[in-house]
């Protein structure tokens, strides 16, 4: 996924690294404080690798699973078309035959590789298996030539039909039709061709790839290819005509050739002249593919929005395990700095040992993710079949790119990088004496000029830029804009007031604006991002935490009798509470990853509310209110069904029979476009393809 | 201090203030001291506990910010520099010794003593040859390999001064360097300092609340509420070593 991000997020981890090997070359003193240090402390080795797996393992997963949502979808490309680039569908009678002819000059296009013309029909089929009917009412009946179908695409392409045509009285089948009809090859089956039925020997059933799952536009094709000439004599005999289908393969593969779809569409426009307009063009390969594209973009995005949460949390957590390291070596790092070791070679000591966890994390981080995205891929391949209508579900595939793998690790080992960078130059800055003699470090000075002057420029813009990012509702920025501005004011801010305030302040005010910018600027939501959602659960959750870490001593008040007591549980209760209160930074560290985990808790509880509540309404405008579709050929059940619906034995709990016409429209724009659209009315009897319903009482 | 002599002045302090603040309480440490220490002495602080000895050592040497006054050392203003200029300031001109020892643990005693001369630039091989003459020096030449929690308490002191003095610094910093040590390491800590002083002229200066560790310094300086209160020069009688203690 993301191939567009592939070279940045490289170019970015080649320049760290480059960096690391830097510091590595040029502080041999560096470099061997850290390396002693992964080699001889294999417990905190193990912490901070598991930290840093976590990140890439979920970034990797996120990918992984639009990867498969992506193949997944392309599938369909596969199994429904092959070959097939674009479909042209004429109407029956003289103007089919025209658009054929005319469809006829485009074998010599250098862009098409392959024109097959074939008719078809709308049929239903009846087969008789040990000694029970079974029915499928959905059936293509197609009558085109195997071996120009075989030869169809690109030279030595698997078109996925070919062999001999079937003789004269057999059919060849595709295995959802011969699945739903419970046949095989040598069994007789019915088919209702116009309405009338023959009886016909199955002569082989082919896998449905290609040419063999082709259909008109459904995901599920129940394919019959019929002996040459047989389709036309039904017809015939039926005074009806079928539909005349040509399929257009364009030059390249089942991938490749889809590049080229405006180019032979529009030389297909040309082919058919003023004939364009009565017939219908479609390139659904091209939509097959940009469906899977955005459906694999999409998930994936949803899934990697989630996982945010997670590795916000597991870089957290390598914050933690390094400040925690970073205060079990103050007085070696106090003395390191006092017999000349520059602050700079400190963060460069501490940065290296954290990388060198970090890659040592690269290769189980990328297995693991690849693991969770193969389990998100088993769970999803079973609720998508749970979803199935006859088997038209999307089948899920599992699939994992190099791209995605390249750009996971790449992101997880920058974020690793960048939360061993920030705590380490964080941890650095002590002082000496204090780092030396173990003290508990002094309330901070005051800040110092430079950091001021550019904390508090830094403001200044980021509140201009807020003013235009919240007029517009601009979704990451009117979250961000206003949050940065207070953040960089606190240095100014601590100029003038005690720190507790100012913290109290800034941070109350951030988690206001985040709980009040949904309902001040609605339209933020009006976006397919999910970066705003990330956002907005990060600021929330941090600001929340430092208001609740530096209020610390008043939330408790109300427990401090309780502290208090003279007695061996109070002694307890007060011991308990006295190690998160004294190191407050790591407190606070441990709480946001805890908010964090709660956050996405509540809000996957929210989207699943949210989908079930909508479940109920889409039901009702899917179905206006009927519990039961029942699809039937009229020439198989006649009117009798409707009958004995509306007086059989169930029609004491049938409120209403409705017998519906169904057929499909085509709409031509003054540019030449054509679309269709499915359409019912109520009809006075059923006829092919009618949808008559039971609602429910 | 204009009055100062400053020959062979390596240590110039002048009108130091340092005050602790926490929340709205103010604690002055040191007050308008001055200080002047030359090349080659050994000087002794002592005082009651809170008197700003500890607070002396680690604003002279720059460890710690001052609130006001000068601080020259080898002719440098330790407070005019930047924190990287004064930190190499520090690693080319003085060793420290702490009561702690606060050795690198995952080191070995060579590569502890090493550690200084490597971050100022010392080929590696030159650095580890002088420590290990260091080692030598104060007879842990066979315990160079060992860990720091392979070794005792008096030895590591041990690798501590060495590690102090592989950079052959203009001066030496020694807060409570017996603090931790029973009285015979720590006769033998205060022989061997005792020794470098006098026989290769390091110059010491050394924080202490024992009297009898104080009694062996040349010269002693006590200190009261931030302030020198006495600043005397002992006889070499009453700073013999003890004579039932072999040196290192």
């Amino acid at each position: 996924m993301y191939p567009n991000l592939l070279i940045p997020l490289l170019t970015a981890l080649a320049l760290a690294l480059a960096g690391l090997v830097l510091v590595a070359v040029r502080q041999p003193v560096s470099r061997r404080l850290a390396f002693r240090q992964i080699a001889r402390r294999r417990t905190e080795a193990a912490l901070v690798i598991g930290g840093s797996m976590l990140g890439t393992a979920i970034v990797i997963g996120a990918l992984v699973v639009g990867d498969t949502l992506n193949f997944s979808v392309r599938q369909e490309a596969y199994r429904t078309l092959g070959p097939v680039d674009e479909r042209v569908v004429a109407p029956p009678g003289p103007t089919g035959r025209a658009v054929t002819e005319r469809l006829g000059a485009l074998a010599g296009d250098p862009d098409i590789d392959g024109v097959l013309n074939a008719q078809a029909t709308q049929a239903s089929a009846v087969s008789h298996t040990d000694g029970r009917t079974v029915a499928e009412p959905r059936v293509l009946a197609w009558q085109m030539d195997f071996d120009k179908a075989a030869r169809f695409g690109a030279p030595g392409g698997d078109s996925g039909l070919g062999g001999p045509d079937p003789k004269p009285g057999q059919v060849v089948v595709n295995e959802p039709l011969a699945r739903s009809l419970s046949v095989g090859a040598g069994d007789p089956v019915t088919l209702y061709l116009f309405g009338v039925p023959g009886t016909y020997r199955i002569e082989r059933v082919v896998p449905e790839e290609g040419l063999a799952g082709v259909g008109l536009g459904g995901r599920l094709n129940r394919d019959v290819f019929l002996a040459p000439g047989t389709l036309d004599s039904a017809a015939r005999a039926a005074g009806a005509e079928p539909r005349s289908v040509t399929f257009v393969s364009n030059r390249g593969g089942v991938e490749s050739g889809e590049a080229l779809t405006d180019r032979v569409t529009a030389d297909i426009r040309q082919a058919l002249g003023p004939l364009a307009g009565q017939t219908e063009i479609e390139t659904p390969k091209h939509t097959v593919l940009r469906d899977a594209r955005q459906a694999g973009d999409s998930l994936g995005a949803l899934f990697l929005m989630i996982g945010s949460f997670s590795i916000i949390a597991g870089a957290l957590l390598l914050v933690n395990i390094f400040v925690m390291l970073g205060e079990e070596r103050k007085s070696q790092m106090g003395m390191v700095r006092a017999v000349g070791m520059k602050r700079s070679r400190l963060v460069g000591s501490f940065t290296l040992e954290g990388a060198t966890y970090a890659l040592l994390s690269a290769v189980p981080g990328v297995a693991i993710g690849v693991a969770v995205g193969w389990g998100v891929a088993v769970v999803a391949a079973q609720i998508f079949q749970g979803w199935s209508v006859g088997g038209s579900s999307i089948r899920i595939a599992f699939a994992v790119t190099p791209t995605s793998v390249l750009n996971g690790l790449a992101m997880g080992l920058l974020i690793a990088f960048a939360a061993i960078l920030a705590t380490s130059v964080r941890i650095s800055r002590f002082n000496i004496i204090a780092a030396i003699r173990d003290l508990p470090t002094t309330p901070g000075q005051r800040p110092r000029r430079r950091l001021l002057a550019v904390s508090s420029t830094l403001a200044v813009l980021c509140a201009f830029a807020a003013v235009p990012a919240v007029a517009r509702s601009q979704p990451d920025a009117t979250y961000l804009m206003p949050a940065l501005a207070l953040a960089f004011a606190t240095p100014a801010l601590l100029r003038v007031l005690p720190r507790h305030t100012v913290t109290t302040l800034v941070a109350g005010a951030v988690l206001v604006w985040t709980l009040l910018a949904p309902v001040i600027r609605p339209r933020i939501f009006d976006t397919p991002s999910m970066s705003v959602y990330v956002i907005q659960g990060a600021l929330a959750a941090f600001s929340a935490v430092v208001l609740v870490s530096d209020n610390q001593k008043t939330l408790l008040r109300p427990v401090r009798r309780l502290l208090q007591r003279p007695t061996e549980g109070g002694l307890a209760a007060r011991l308990a509470v006295a190690y998160p209160l004294a190191k407050r930074f790591r407190t606070g560290a441990t709480l946001v990853m805890y908010t964090l985990i709660v956050f996405v808790l509540v809000l996957l509880t929210e989207i699943s509310g949210i989908l079930r509540a909508g479940v109920d309404g889409v039901v009702a405008d899917a179905t206006a209110g009927y519990s039961l579709r029942l699809d039937y050929n009229p020439q198989v059940a006649g009117d009798r069904l409707v009958s004995d619906l509306r007086g059989g034995p169930s029609a004491a709990g049938i409120a209403a029979v409705t017998p519906l016409l169904n057929a499909t429209g085509r709409a031509t724009d003054p540019g030449l476009r054509t679309s269709t659209a499915s359409s019912a009315a109520p009809a006075a009897r059923p006829a092919t393809t009618t949808t008559p319903a039971t609602p429910s009482p | 201090m204009d009055s100062m002599n400053t020959d062979r002045a390596l240590l110039v302090a002048s009108g130091v203030r340092k005050i602790y603040r926490t929340g709205s309480v103010e604690v002055t440490a040191l007050l308008d001291l001055d200080l002047l220490v030359r090349h080659g002495e050994m000087v002794g602080v002592m005082g009651p506990s809170g008197s700003g000895k500890t607070t002396l050592l680690n604003c002279l040497s720059g460890l710690d910010d001052i609130d006001g006054g000068r601080v020259e050392v080898d002719g440098h203003d330790l407070f005019a520099m930047s924190d990287a200029a004064r930190t190499e300031h520090r690693a080319h001109t003085m060793g420290f010794v702490f009561q702690a020892f606060n050795l690198i643990p995952v080191f070995s005693a060579v590569e502890n003593v090493e550690l200084p001369l490597l971050l100022v630039g010392t080929r590696p091989h030159e650095a580890r040859r002088r420590a290990l003459d260091m080692l030598d020096r104060v007879d842990l030449g066979h315990r160079v390999e060992h860990r720091p929690s392979e070794l005792s308490g008096g030895e590591q002191q041990r690798v501590t001064i060495a590690r102090a003095l592989a950079g052959r610094p203009a001066i030496v910093w020694a807060d409570e360097p017996t603090g931790n040590l029973d009285s015979a390491m720590a006769d033998q800590v205060m022989d061997l300092l005792c020794e470098l002083n006098r026989d290769e002229g390091q110059t010491i200066v050394l924080v202490t609340h024992d009297s009898a560790i104080g009694a062996r310094v040349p010269r002693l300086i006590r200190m009261h509420d931030g302030q020198l209160v006495d600043d005397v020069r002992q006889t070499a009688t009453a700073r013999a070593p003890s004579p039932d203690v072999p040196l290192g």
